[in-house]
């Protein structure tokens, strides 16, 4: 019986896959959802094995996985923690999910791999407990590099526009200087615990290295522009997997260092910032007429709620962060698994190829409205609970915060308004395919879990507790 | 040589060559400027700030690495933005920018703190990071893009490593440097409709599909045996030491 930390088991396991999906790249589809439903099944075993599990044995093989074993490398710890739990589990339930997704609307060939290796990166960082640097300080570094080999599965061989790629990449690459320089001043302080300059200095800078890495206005414009020119899962993906890790550190961060809101105005910075961001990715919203674009604000909308919420730094507002980014991720996946088979079946998503595609791909489009209304709180959409408690806390605190959400959301929905005009017009391209069963299987999962999360919102409630239990 | 580096027409020449990109927006200034720079840099925190002997030279490498990489997309691309440098009026409008950027990196310089400088390398390394966001905020294209982070990146490795003399902070720096000029290298290529219509790239199975299949195969499995004996030696290695450190 061969006994492995989790750690090694894992990245094993990514590196394998992405051999897999490279030298098998001919064979996408039964590779995607080989790997997909793997890392799925990792991602509920690991979800459901109990706290207190020490070993497991996986069944068939003769390996056993210690579930808290560290490992080693060149000064770094990579250890499965209470902490960083989630977050493993979440970015892989989304790489799982991305994978199956690729089975039914290829994102490029280069997508499978790239995007494994990413994921692989993703964990990583979740994984490191100890680092020549405070683990906290030197994730930007780390996010930042990833972020930029993110570059080559967004872009995945489009031509023409590549501003998007480039803008996604800016926020962790100008946060890294502010929040190492922060590890600095902090590192500084039990040598001078006098120097009340060195905290102050430290905690301002973390925070502005936060607040960047957060990416609002005017850091926001790669999501607009990455749901217009780059495929829709790899879009979803590269920016739910970025967010997950910024939030993450955001809280390690504020945990350790609760100064960070005594000693800087980070909550008037976060308020302001994500008060504009909400109301921009509204207010454009309901101009875009292209449907990844109008995700993008649409994604941009909802971002702006949850760091309005961030900014509350109380114990009712992080239910509600994690609440909402748990909806997100649903309603998002959602929308691009519709929009990708979209795509795929158009072949581009200019408004003027889509004109009546709701009456061939009625499953496909639906997937997509119902996941982007849910971003925007529309009823009966996944996000409705998460945006009606916001908006309510909002209200309790200042009524005009609460209604400038509700107009930016209404701006949201005018956008989707004009859009199920365009998907459910007159057909203009009689040679658009049918959806393929296995796209109308993946898309009626998705309908039935935004919609159920609508009404039966409490199957959350578990998961979410035992997230923030992780956080605090 | 140390008084040399720390002299303030030394500084004073870097914070002109950082800045005559954003005024000729041209590459074929921007890239030999970047070097330059980075040559300075070097030469300033080996000689002045102390920094141990590989890493300064390590530093230079790597950014002449990213140098070339950048260099051979801009070979290869026929896009007209990438070749052409701007109207007169344009420059201009450059040259004003960049002024009114150097009277508020002079005025703010009093009030921000970078530790372990002095105050001429200070205002240079802020000089440089104005001149980064100056360029990355003008810019519509990847090589720009990439001109600006790379600006950015120069003075935060210098200054880092002065702080962090870590292998570990100094390599993660040194990848990202190399993956931006991947990454913006493969953007110039993106950015050119021209070239992308007719190359195909090698590792498409569409090229030649029944050669490129078996060939694809071949080394597929050649690496994949490779790699996973690779892997496997070094996994049952870590377990070991695992093993004996859990204990």
């Amino acid at each position: 019986m061969i006994q492995f930390a989790l750690p090694s088991f894992l990245f094993s396991l990514l590196l394998l896959e992405v051999l897999s999906s490279y030298i098998f790249r001919r064979w996408e589809r039964g590779v995607s959802l080989i790997n997909g439903g793997i890392l799925n099944l990792v991602a509920v075993l690991l979800w459901r094995l109990p706290s207190d599990t020490l070993l497991f044995s996986i069944p068939f093989v003769p390996v056993t996985l210690d579930l808290r074993a560290g490992i080693w490398e060149y000064g770094f710890r990579f250890q499965l923690t209470q902490n960083n739990e989630p977050i493993v589990v979440i970015v892989l339930l989304l790489l799982g999910t991305g994978m199956l997704l690729t089975a039914v609307a290829s994102q490029g060939v280069v997508f499978p791999p790239s995007m494994l290796l990413i994921g692989a990166g993703y964990i990583g960082i979740a994984l490191m407990v100890d680092a020549p640097i405070s683990p906290v300080f030197l994730a930007p570094v780390s996010i930042a590099i990833l972020m930029t080999v993110s570059v080559f599965p967004i872009q995945a061989g489009i031509t023409g526009e590549a501003l998007g790629s480039l803008r996604a990449i800016l926020p962790p690459i100008l946060a890294t200087p502010f929040i190492l320089l922060a590890a600095w001043n902090m590192e500084q302080l039990p040598l001078n615990p006098q120097d009340i300059r060195l905290a102050a200095g430290g905690a301002q800078l973390l925070g502005v290295g936060l607040l960047v890495l957060l990416a609002p206005v005017p850091l926001h414009s790669a999501q607009p522009q990455l749901g217009e020119s780059s495929p829709p899962i790899a879009m979803a993906l590269t920016i739910l997997l970025y967010q997950t890790l910024a939030l993450f550190l955001y809280f390690q961060a504020t945990s350790s260092f609760p100064m960070l809101f005594g000693s800087t105005a980070l909550n008037v910075w976060l308020t302001s910032t994500a008060a504009i961001t909400l109301v921009w990715g509204g207010v454009a919203a309901a101009a875009a007429s292209h449907p990844g674009r109008l995700l993008g604000y649409a994604m941009l909308h909802d971002w702006g709620l949850i760091l309005l919420l961030l900014a509350g730094s109380d114990d009712r507002s992080r239910p509600m962060v994690v609440s909402l980014f748990a909806l997100r991720i649903l309603s998002t996946m959602s929308a691009a698994a519709g929009l990708a088979q979209l795509r795929q079946a158009t072949g581009s998503l200019e408004p003027d190829r889509l004109q009546g595609v709701g009456a061939r791909l009625p499953w496909s489009t639906a997937a997509f409205l119902l996941g982007s209304l849910g971003l925007a709180g529309f009823p009966l959409t996944a996000g409705f609970s998460g945006h009606w408690s916001a908006i309510q806390a909002l209200a309790e605190g200042d009524w005009r915060f609460a209604a400038v959400v509700l107009i930016a959301s209404g701006s949201v929905i005018f956008g989707f308004v004009r859009m199920v005009g365009i998907f459910f017009g007159r057909l203009e391209n009689a040679h658009v395919p049918r959806e393929r069963p296995l796209g109308v299987v993946f898309s009626v999962l998705a309908i039935l879990l935004v919609t159920g999360m609508a009404i039966v919102p409490q199957l959350f409630e578990g998961p979410i507790s035992r997230t923030l239990l992780s956080f605090d | 040589m140390a008084e040399l580096w720390a002299s303030v027409p030394a500084h004073v020449i870097l914070g002109i060559v950082a800045g005559l990109p954003v005024i000729l927006w041209d590459w074929r200034i921007a890239l030999p400027g970047l070097l330059f720079v980075q040559i300075g840099i070097s030469g300033l925190v080996g000689a002045v700030y102390g920094l141990s002997a590989p890493w300064p030279a390590v530093h230079l490498v790597v950014l002449f690495i990213a140098f070339l990489i950048l260099l051979l997309s801009i070979l290869q691309t026929s896009n007209v933005h990438v070749h052409q440098s701007g109207e007169f009026s344009s420059r201009l409008f450059r040259l004003l920018v960049l002024g009114i950027a150097a009277l508020l990196v002079w005025n703010a310089s009093e009030g921000i703190e970078l530790p372990l400088l002095s105050d001429a390398s200070k205002m240079l390394f802020l000089w440089l990071a104005a001149v980064a966001l100056l360029t990355l905020g003008m810019t519509e294209t990847a090589l720009f893009g990439g001109v600006g982070l790379l600006l950015w990146l120069i003075p935060v490795q210098a200054f880092l490593s002065v702080l962090f003399p870590l292998p570990a902070v100094i390599v993660m720096l040194g990848i990202l440097q190399l993956l931006v000029a991947l990454a913006c290298s493969y953007l110039i290529l993106a950015e050119d409709d021209v070239l992308t219509s007719y190359e195909v790239p090698s590792t498409d199975p569409e090229l030649a599909p029944g050669i490129q299949r078996r060939q694809s195969i071949a080394a597929g499995a050649q690496v994949l045996w490779y790699g996973c004996a690779y892997w496997f030696f070094s996994l049952v290695g870590r377990r070991q030491k695992t093993v004996v450190r859990n204990g």
